[in-house]
């Protein structure tokens, strides 16, 4: 289910709309980006850390949902979310690095730094992106989708492809990297 | 029960309204390592989304209204359930009109190699007056005369070649054919540029040749005479075109009874 912060489309509703623009409906296609294109554009603007990166591929995902939606099947928020993550993935292929904005790994940056319990500084927008840009793939995929996105765990599992208790995993060792970084205020 | 599913199990009871205390209660062997853990989780939720620009947005609409309109005619044109390509009436009307120029082509294509005497042949000679007559260009036009009277020249030596005794009819359809288009290419080339003049003159000197290689096989006395008349008129205005070119050299001129005199 969405973390449905502005929006009020229920489960039952994105499936009456989803049919419709299976059937070509171009007012249905148009309510599904509307509804869609923030969470899709935060997804992609927290995986490559740039805003007009995350614009260009947030309008390639919806191309290929335009031009693929007929022959979607299964849980539509999944499927969409399945497109952004391959077109995210190929964007970092072509690009040879996902580290664009850090050299090291969080991992690597907390054994270089002195210990010192920072958690209880207010967190913004630009230390998550930075933060997020020190965990593995994996494990910023699952925050953003669990965290960021609202995703459940059977959902945020059929996007990435794993099992509910890798994705548990996930979480939790992304979580605590995230803490360690920020006791160790590494982006300041 | 791993930490990890401890710690899945605070954040769904936590989202349903149970306060972070009252959930690390009930693990209290974890408490103190998921309590920062699930502050920050707290924190992470809270974070606003970006801001995207707007124009990006309405680009993203554009593009996609595209790719759906594209989509969509794609989808009608593959629906086998209907019977023509396109449901508005210029597409039927373009449709009827493709149908009915095939089946115009279809006997058109067959006659394309029918001799005299075949069951196409006759409208073989009518697709060659109806491209005659959709042709304007003056030099096309005899281009094309040219070419019909050596298709004829040819279904002519193929008769003979076969050691028969052309029909009377046939042959003299021939030579009217071969007749008819030499007048017209005759009238017509006083005006043309001296290239096709050259060409008009060869043409003539090879159907002279030809005739007269088939004329000793020719026993009809009919047929002689035919054959004759044209090697005459070959064999005049072959020879009227050099004059003309001589007079153009300033050499002595010679009276002929060519057409384009």
């Amino acid at each position: 289910m969405y973390n449905e912060k502005k929006y009020k489309i229920n489960d039952s509703e994105l499936e009456g709309i989803v049919n419709n623009a299976k059937q070509g409906d171009e007012k249905s296609l148009a309510m599904l980006c509307e509804y869609l294109y923030p969470k899709i554009f935060t997804y992609c603007f927290y995986r490559v850390n740039h805003k007009e990166d995350a614009e260009d591929l947030t309008g390639e995902v919806f191309l290929r949902m335009a031009r693929s939606i007929s022959t979607q099947h299964g849980r539509f928020s999944a499927w969409i979310y399945k497109i952004a993550f391959n077109i995210v993935t190929d964007f970092y292929r072509h690009r040879a690095s996902e580290k664009n904005a850090f050299s090291e790994s969080g991992a690597d940056y907390i054994n270089k730094v002195s210990a010192g319990d920072e958690t209880d500084k207010i967190l913004n927008q630009e230390q998550l992106k930075k933060a997020l840009g020190m965990l593995t793939e994996e494990q910023r995929n699952v925050l953003i989708l669990k965290f960021v996105q609202g995703y459940s765990n059977d959902e945020a599992a059929e996007i990435l492809g794993k099992s509910t208790g890798a994705v548990k995993v996930l979480q939790f060792r992304a979580v605590k990297t995230l803490k360690e970084l920020f006791a160790r205020d590494v982006w300041q | 029960m791993k930490i990890e599913d401890v710690f899945d199990n605070c954040l769904f009871d936590i989202q349903n309204g149970m306060q972070i205390d009252e959930c690390l209660r009930k693990y209290p062997q974890y408490a103190e390592e998921l309590k920062s853990l699930l502050e920050l989780s707290g924190k992470i939720k809270k974070i606003p989304e970006p801001e995207y620009n707007s124009s990006a947005f309405l680009a993203v609409l554009i593009k996609i209204g595209k790719a759906s309109g594209k989509k969509n005619s794609l989808v009608k044109h593959m629906d086998p359930g209907r019977f023509f390509l396109f449901q508005n009436l210029f597409g039927r009307l373009a449709s009827v009109i493709l149908v009915v120029a095939a089946l115009a082509w279809m006997p058109v294509k067959a006659s394309a190699g029918s001799n005299p005497g075949d069951f196409f042949y006759p409208v073989k000679i009518f697709s060659e007056k109806i491209k005659l007559f959709l042709t304007i260009d003056k030099e096309d036009k005899i281009e094309l005369h040219m070419v019909f009277a050596d298709n004829r020249l040819k279904e002519l030596l193929k008769i003979v070649s076969n050691r028969e005794e052309p029909d009377q009819a046939i042959l003299k359809d021939i030579l009217d054919e071969i007749k008819t288009a030499l007048h017209t290419i005759l009238n017509s080339a006083e005006s043309q540029p001296d290239i096709i003049l050259n060409k008009i003159t060869h043409f003539n000197m090879h159907q002279k040749e030809v005739f007269e290689n088939i004329r000793p096989a020719i026993k009809n006395e009919e047929t002689k005479k035919a054959i004759d008349e044209v090697i005459d008129m070959c064999g005049r205005c072959a020879d009227g075109k050099s004059r003309r070119n001589m007079e153009r050299m300033r050499c002595a001129p010679r009276k002929m009874n060519c057409p384009w005199q």
